[in-house]
């Protein structure tokens, strides 16, 4: 495959912080790349970099192949930017930001103007085009801000937290968007939100302090995790004195979370869940659940382990 | 071309908004001055030729267009160069630079007409047409050098009250510093000879000049431009390494 963006050893400080560190990862062409990680991990500030909005202190960046320092103009054109914060002028209406922001890729008025029109149709979004920004919601704002992105028909879509705290509605319209009407496209995005980027992405990485501490699919994320799966046993009564300390002497068994009457832990062998369902098939269950490991779980693994 | 219309449209979309408030500003601000300015000022420079009310029009004139470009640059480059989603977009340092420019002509030319108009119909002092494109002409490098400055001072301060206190010393410079309003006659000789070769200086004296039909001095006007070029490049690169290239 392609690869639509390269990361050689990018590093960057903020001030004194350093954000990235000798970071290398790439973005295949036509995939959806979610980047993970705790706040002031680098997610926004990967997106940054790209987008042209800051420059790098070392390594190398190259989308389709054009390096950041030799051509930032021709990759500005290729990428449409989400950024976290509003970014549309609140003195200009929705249309008048719409079609300033187009017009800096060189379109003709007639070209936005039907941009405009079509994409607002399928985002239904029409209604609130002679709308100021300031009078409308949240939600509504960040679609504008995503028919905005993608409005000059960038190859690559760089979205940074592009459902961050908007409503259900919002959030379904813009990844039903993103899932259907983007295929063949470049989209990285970020989120704090794991089920959005298990769901809807092809690529996950995980980022933690500059890093890359995973990188591939959900997939391959969870085979990294050799296989562990989360255990649940939901018990009628409080969970016996004698089970407690059996769990807690079981080496096979990762991060057992006791609470009253729920037990839940994390193993790669289910024969020790089915010793410990034996062991309480003498006091009541109410129910039992056993799932694959979630993008969350590896996540607070990652996290777990560094801290 | 298509980006410095793009970026210039955007300004214009917002002044057209409020044009009813930068009418009244336009108008007010030449009036003003003439009122809290000239008509006192007339009282102390009693014997001047031509009469004070005529010679100090120029001021006005220079004042007024000068000051108010200065402010609306300063909200202008507010606007654009710190956003930080406008670096996204494909726009070069050049393109920052020259819409930058037009705008400022065109605020300051428009202001600069306004209130020739209005401050020759109070004195009733007409100026010919040729004198008319004449100060024009010899305005245009003093309305690029205080783009200039402002986008300097712009980069200077990061603070608010820091910026003010700048736009009160530019508009007391302007006003007093460089010859608008007291001659620079009146002032130390080593002063006259040093500020008479800065921009604004070299500028109001030279449109004082063509009031009162004296020759105009090309040396005054080429050390302007001068000025520009040198402020043009330093500002260039100010935004090659503090826009384009961020850190």
């Amino acid at each position: 495959m392609e690869a639509s963006i390269t990361f050689k050893s990018v590093a960057k400080k903020i001030k004194n912080d350093t954000l990235l560190a000798d970071l290398s990862f790439g973005v295949e062409k036509g995939t959806r790349f979610a980047l993970v990680g705790p706040n002031g991990s680098g997610k926004s500030t990967i997106l940054k970099l790209l987008s042209g909005i800051l420059a790098k202190d070392k390594g190398s960046i190259y989308v389709k192949g054009y390096d950041m320092n030799i051509r930032p103009n021709e990759i500005k054109s290729l990428i449409g930017y989400m950024c976290q914060e509003s970014d549309l002028d609140n003195s200009l209406t929705i249309y008048e930001n719409l079609l300033i922001s187009a017009s800096f890729y060189g379109l003709s008025k007639k070209i936005i103007h039907d941009k405009i029109d079509s994409l607002s149709k399928i985002l239904n979004f029409n209604q609130f085009l002679t709308s100021f920004p300031s009078d409308l919601s949240y939600g509504q704002v960040r679609i504008a801000m995503f028919i905005k992105t993608i409005i000059h028909d960038p190859e690559i879509i760089l979205l940074d937290d592009p459902t961050a705290n908007i409503d259900p509605i919002y959030k379904e319209i813009i990844w039903e968007y993103i899932y259907n009407q983007m295929n063949g496209k470049t989209v990285l995005f970020t989120t704090n939100n794991f089920d959005d980027a298990q769901h809807f992405s092809h690529r996950i990485a995980i980022l933690h302090q500059g890093i890359i501490k995973y990188n591939g699919t959900f997939d391959y994320l969870v085979e990294n995790t050799h296989g562990l799966a989360r255990f649940s046993i939901s018990f009628k009564n409080k969970i016996s004195e004698e089970l407690v300390k059996s769990i807690s002497l079981n080496p096979k068994i990762v991060k057992p979370k006791i609470s009253d009457n729920k037990l839940s832990f994390f193993s790669i062998d289910k024969t020790e869940y089915f010793k410990i369902l034996k062991f309480a098939l003498d006091t009541e269950i109410n129910d039992i659940d056993i799932s694959k490991c979630s993008l969350e779980d590896i996540f607070k693994r990652i996290n777990n382990k560094d801290s | 071309m298509n980006i410095i219309y793009t970026l210039l449209n955007k300004e214009l979309i917002k002044l057209k908004r409020s044009i009813i408030f930068y009418i009244s500003i336009f108008f007010l601000f030449p009036l003003m001055l003439y009122l809290f300015y000239s008509i006192p000022l007339s009282l102390v420079f009693k014997d001047m030729k031509p009469i004070y009310m005529v010679w100090s029009s120029a001021g006005i004139w220079f004042l007024s267009s000068l000051f108010l470009t200065y402010l609306l640059s300063d909200l202008y480059i507010n606007n654009y160069y710190n956003n930080e989603s406008i670096r996204s977009f494909p726009i070069l340092s050049y393109h920052y630079l020259f819409s930058g420019y037009i705008y400022a002509l065109f605020i300051g030319i428009i202001e600069l007409i306004i209130s020739i108009i209005i401050i020759s119909s109070i004195t009733s002092y007409y100026i010919s047409i040729t004198h008319f494109f004449k100060i024009i002409f010899i305005m245009l490098p003093a309305i690029v050098m205080i783009y200039n400055t402002s986008f300097l001072i712009n980069k200077i301060s990061f603070q608010s009250f820091s910026k003010n206190i700048s736009h009160i010393l530019i508009f007391l410079i302007l006003s007093f510093g460089v010859g608008s309003f007291i001659p620079l006659a009146l002032f130390p000789e080593s002063y006259m000879e040093v500020i008479l070769y800065m921009p604004f200086a070299s500028t109001i004296y030279n449109v004082q000049n063509i009031i009162s039909n004296e020759p105009i001095f090309f040396s005054l006007l080429f050390s302007s431009i001068f000025y520009v070029i040198i402020f043009t490049i330093l500002n260039y690169f100010l935004i090659e390494n503090n826009i384009i290239n961020r850190s």
